[in-house]
């Protein structure tokens, strides 16, 4: 699932709270520590704290397919390898 | 006499058909019933979900009619613990599942992408739900992809087990990419 990440002007970092709710994750935003969850199918609400009632877009609903296809339909396909930070500590570890 | 015997019969017959049919009718009554508390009311029976932390939960804290959720930094019952304010929740926190804690799923905040050619894509941790699932070319790798204004990328369903949700940004789009 793709989401957006602003809301009234404000760019928000997503976190994984650790709570489930009928199987789907609840986040938090990083600011407030308000936790969403998608109520519904075309956005995520913020169901307490600070927050509570704000909204974020859903997007688009992507299905899982190959790298292959990926490129096929989008040559130009670049792919996450993980976070930047991990990576490059990952390199700095002597072997 | 033969014949009210019979009729006598039929009414027993009838009185256990009429059981029968009263059993089926509250059978479908509570079938359509539980059907209408899923939302989307796909599902015909209903759903267990695995590890539901109940009422008692030493996760739920209730305090002056606010609700608190557990959120880690040590037990629910140590100084150190950290609380989700959650009063006022339209979900009831006895219903949640696990609660194992702020970012021990730790989100991917600063996604590096390389090109669909890089060999490292290969040696991603195998996803612990398909760990039978070991691609042999970069080709062969699950992604699910996004497109925002022509900049294709791809997200590895292997990475997206592991860290559940990704904070990227495209241009000047803010997104999150997640399950």
């Amino acid at each position: 699932m793709v989401h957006g990440r602003e809301t009234k002007g404000q760019v928000d970092q997503f976190g994984v709270s650790g709570y489930v709710y009928k199987n789907t994750f609840l986040i938090f935003d990083r600011k407030t520590e308000s936790l969403w969850y998608p109520l519904d199918d075309t956005k995520w609400t913020a169901v307490s704290g600070s927050r509570k009632g704000e909204t974020i877009p859903f997007i688009a609903k992507p299905p899982v397919v190959t790298l292959g296809e990926s490129r096929n339909r989008h040559p130009n396909t670049v792919v996450l390898l993980g976070s930047k930070s991990r990576i490059e500590a990952e390199h700095r570890r002597p072997k | 006499m033969a014949r009210i015997t019979v009729l006598k019969r039929n009414r027993q017959d009838c009185r256990g058909f009429s059981i029968l049919i009263l059993m089926v009718f509250v059978c479908a009554v509570s079938a359509t019933a539980c059907e209408a508390q899923q939302p989307g009311g796909k599902e015909q029976t209903p759903k267990k979900y695995r590890g539901v932390l109940g009422s008692d939960s030493k996760k739920i804290r209730k305090e002056d009619g606010k609700t608190f959720l557990w959120a880690g930094g040590g037990s629910p019952t140590s100084p150190d613990a950290r609380w989700y304010d959650f009063t006022g929740a339209p979900i009831l926190a006895a219903e949640l599942q696990f609660g194992i804690g702020k970012d021990r799923i730790r989100a991917i905040d600063d996604p590096a992408f390389v090109s669909a050619d890089d060999p490292r894509l290969l040696k991603l941790r195998p996803s612990p739900y398909r760990r039978d699932e070991r691609p042999k070319t970069n080709d062969e790798i699950m992604v699910i992809g996004h497109v925002y204004e022509d900049q294709a990328r791809a997200y590895p369903v292997a990475l997206l087990d592991h860290h559940e949700l990704v904070n990227d940004k495209i241009g000047d789009k803010a997104l999150t990419v997640g399950w």
